[in-house]
């Protein structure tokens, strides 16, 4: 088991963003993170990377308990991360930003050099590496971003909403790109709103709600789902919660 | 295509900074030729200054401070102990690493405008310690070195030595920038400068970089203290440990260009000679020239905060491309 | 005993003074968010403009003190409109370097018009002194300390009472929010900063029949505003009013166990240990 969230639980003052929220993750495999708007998707993968500390709970990964650990070590373990708000190093080219993930794993410049551009190709921005990153456009962006992520050869990579904005054939895109990651052996966290997209990539589905897991599932089991479609679709009047 | 304009670039860049060291030989006099020791000498300060601040963004205004330091062990190791400054030179930087260790350490998590208060407030307090500890420093009568010329002494006659010494300061100081700019610390940096919680999700451990290149900094900088110290042959706490001081490490570094290698060398050649010429002809109304390079520092900042280095990468590319075949897109 | 308590009221004296200087930083820094490293520079031109009426017109400080703060008010207005504005989104180094450069510009300014010399104002009230009980106090610092701390107050009143002063104080809080409820803002922010300076303007003024003028009288208040701002919390008006009462009362035991050299010693390393253990100061917020 390559990841295991263990009674995860966040507070915020008096506020749950998560309540006691357990997950699995195998190795190879591809989960999709979805759930209406301030479920607490995000803040599950800030816990899990480091961004922000758990209150209660433990994340254990690759056997290693890295709860209480820093972002730049669990990256450095390897869990990588994107974010739903892209922010490359604006004043760095495409090139260096990716390599900035590529000195994770090692300290010489011609190897971060060559993981970069390795990842630079996966995500096809390989053109515009020379291009300062505050004149690439947001699809481009978002790419950058996975690279990045990808520059540290890590083992878990979470992606948060990249294909938030983008263009019907950038989504396709996207689509492949991903698969593509996850051929190389690259486990999968993601969270999407579009759903077909996140239907087809994951092999199981986890919803949230409120801070809470209220179902895991296979795409077809989650989608007709009544709890699920009333979390997003809401109780329609005359109607009782089941 | 990009990248041999950058080689080209760079190539331009050392080829004016190795060429540099002849113009202090054409200079007709000692005044000239003291203006070319200064120069040379902010340029290795203002780029030692810049390892830190210029790259990750977080200007330390109190680097007078391991001027200071720098300038004051050195002198008075020679003075009490006879101990020769390049000895004097290498304490000087075992100190300031020591300094900068205690102070980085406790300060650099702090958030930047904290950050940048407290690097001020070190230099003061420094200041204030150096003028009340009368016994050992002379306070702010200051200290004196004697005229006995000699290699071990770091003392000659004549400015050309001194010309050469600065350069070759100011050449390792570039070397090393050079350096950290195309390595995994300088790559951490920059990122950890642009966006602290991106570049620390990616692996980089931004307070151990920091704290890494902030003592390099600090080192580096009290290096050109001694060797301000065996030049001026005078030092007292508030001409060498003042905020003047420490902003002119920040004028010369964002004048050329904040967080790149050569950015602050290309504003040392530019203000410093400017600025030493301007004292010389309006010396006489006590202000102007602190009112003038005030304002020039305004202007900057309103107007051109990238610095000139910017515009002067523009200028090459647009003389190199001209003559490139066209079709090949930059 | 008597000397003890001496000490004690005279540090207070001084640290209303230091309030008053400080809780215009508090305002500029809490609403505009403008670190302003040239803040003292006003107390000095305040001084050379209570000198200059004093001169040519025989007009003491108190009763120049009008036309005095006016001119406090439409200096800072300039300042404002011509330098500061265009910085308000730049990060806060940026907004360091170029106060800091704005401090040099005026206190060179200083020195090319009116020389380094020392500039007193001796007025009848100078030397003058009032007894509270057994204690013995120079007039004119009790009259600043009044004043200053009158001026003080009546900050924190206009802040909390007006509806100008909430809406200060809502920018202070969440400068976007505060945009949404319709609040302008680049006004307000103007307001804030002109009152800021003029505010530390009077605090020149005060100390005008006491201490002399000369161009760099205004750094050290800067920085000792800077120490009182960050101990009493970086935007906090209460804050300062209290961290500049603290810091005179440090500064005269400092100055009166240790020796007056080590009086600025004292406050910057207790500067040191605020930033470090408690950056934001007593009453701050994060």
């Amino acid at each position: 088991m390559l990841l295991k969230i263990e009674s995860v639980t966040k507070r915020f003052g008096g506020l749950n963003a998560l309540s006691d929220v357990s997950l699995e993750v195998e190795q190879g495999t591809v989960i999709g993170l979805i759930g209406p708007n301030g479920a607490g998707k995000t803040t599950l993968f800030n816990c899990i990377n480091g961004t922000l500390p758990v209150t209660e709970g433990k994340v254990i990964f690759d056997g290693i308990d890295i709860t209480r650990k820093k972002s730049y070590e669990i990256a450095r373990l390897g869990i990588a991360r994107s974010y739903q708000i892209v922010q490359p190093f604006g004043n760095m080219t495409t090139l260096q930003n990716a390599m900035v993930g590529g000195f994770c794993k090692t300290k010489v410049y011609k190897e971060a050099e060559k993981i970069a551009l390795e990842s630079l190709e996966l995500v096809r921005l390989d053109h515009k590496r020379d291009v300062v990153a505050k004149h690439l456009n947001l699809g481009e962006r978002k790419k950058l971003e996975i690279a990045k992520a990808l520059s540290t050869q890590p083992k878990l990579l979470l992606l948060d909403e990249v294909m938030a904005g983008l263009t019907p054939t950038e989504v396709q895109d996207m689509v492949r790109i991903i698969n593509n990651i996850n051929a190389s052996g690259v486990t999968l966290i993601i969270i999407e709103h579009i759903m077909e997209a996140i239907m087809s990539l994951s092999k199981r589905i986890v919803v949230l709600n409120f801070g809470k897991k209220i179902m895991e599932g296979t795409p077809e089991e989650v989608s007709s789902n009544q709890q699920v479609i009333e979390a997003y679709f809401g109780v329609e009047d005359g109607e009782q919660d089941a | 295509m990009i990248r041999k304009l950058l080689f080209k670039q760079n190539l331009v860049l050392w080829v004016i900074a190795v060429g540099s060291i002849i113009v202090p030989f054409f200079l007709p006099n000692k005044y000239f030729q003291d203006i070319a020791v200064m120069t040379f000498l902010w340029a290795g300060l203002a780029t030692s200054w810049n390892l830190y601040s210029g790259y990750c963004k977080r200007l330390s205004i109190g680097h007078a401070a391991y001027l200071g330091i720098g300038a004051y062990t050195s002198s008075l190791l020679y003075l009490n102990f006879g101990i020769s400054p390049w000895i004097g030179m290498l304490a000087g930087g075992a100190l300031s690493a020591v300094a900068a260790l205690i102070i980085g350490g406790t300060t650099l998590r702090l958030k930047g405008t904290f950050f940048v208060l407290s690097t001020i407030a070190f230099a003061e307090i420094l200041k204030v310690i150096t003028i009340t500890s009368k016994e050992i420093t002379a306070g702010a009568l200051g200290l004196m070195i004697p005229f006995k010329p000699a290699f071990a002494n770091m003392i000659w006659h004549g400015k050309i030595p001194y010309a050469i010494l600065t350069w070759i300061y100011m050449i390792i100081v570039l070397m090393i920038s050079v350096k950290l700019e195309k390595s995994r610390l300088g790559y951490s940096l920059i990122a950890l400068g642009e966006n602290q919680q991106a570049a620390e999700n990616l692996g980089v451990n931004s307070t151990k970089s920091m704290l890494i290149a902030f003592i390099m900094s600090a080192v580096l900088t009290s290096f050109g203290g001694t060797l301000f110290a065996q030049y001026v042959m005078f030092i007292e706490p508030t001409s060498v440990m003042s905020l003047t001081n420490s902003v002119n490490f920040i004028l010369l570094a964002i004048a050329g260009g904040l967080g790149t290698a050569f950015g602050p060398m290309i504003g040392s050649f530019i203000l410093t000679p400017v600025s030493n010429l301007l004292r010389g002809y309006i010396g006489g109304i006590s202000g102007l020239h602190g009112f003038i390079l005030g304002m020039v520092l305004i202007v900057i900042l309103l107007f051109k905060p990238d610095g000139i280095l910017p515009q002067l990468k523009q200028l090459f590319r647009n003389l190199f491309t001209k003559r490139e075949k066209s079709g090949k897109g930059v | 005993m008597e000397q003890i308590l001496q000490v004690l009221i005279s540090g207070i004296f001084s640290g209303g003074i230091y309030a008053l200087a400080s809780v215009g930083l508090a305002l500029i820094f809490g609403v505009v968010g403008l670190v302003n490293f040239a803040h003292g520079e006003y107390l000095m031109l305040a001084m050379y403009i209570a000198y200059w009426i004093f001169n040519i017109s025989g007009l003491d400080p108190y009763q120049s003190l009008l036309i005095n703060l006016v001119a406090m008010a439409v200096i800072g207005y300039i300042t404002f409109k011509v330098i500061m504005e265009r910085v308000l989104d730049s990060d806060h180094s940026i907004q360091m370097l170029l106060t800091l450069a704005l401090s040099m510009v005026l206190q060179n300014f200083a020195l090319m018009c009116w020389k380094a010399d020392y500039r007193n104002i001796r007025i009848d009230l100078t030397n003058d002194t009032m007894h509270l009980g057994f204690l013995t106090f120079n007039t004119p610092r009790v009259l600043a300390f009044l004043i200053a701390i009158s001026a003080s107050i009546l900050l924190y009143l206009f802040l909390q009472k007006t509806f100008t002063g909430a809406a200060m104080r809502a920018i202070s809080q969440n400068g976007k929010a505060a945009q949404l409820m319709g609040i302008n803002i680049k006004r307000t922010y103007c307001l804030a900063f002109v009152i800021g300076t003029t505010l530390v303007g009077l605090a020149g003024l005060l100390l005008s029949p006491i201490y002399p003028a000369y161009p760099t009288v205004g750094a050290s208040f800067s920085t000792l505003a800077f120490i009182v701002v960050v101990l009493g919390g970086l935007s906090s008006v209460p804050g300062a009013i209290v961290g500049g009462l603290l810091i005179g009362v440090i500064e005269s035991f400092a100055g009166y166990f240790a020796g007056a050299a080590y009086q600025q010693a004292a406050y910057f390393l207790l500067f040191i240990l605020v930033l470090i253990f408690k950056p934001n100061g007593l009453f701050g917020r994060s």
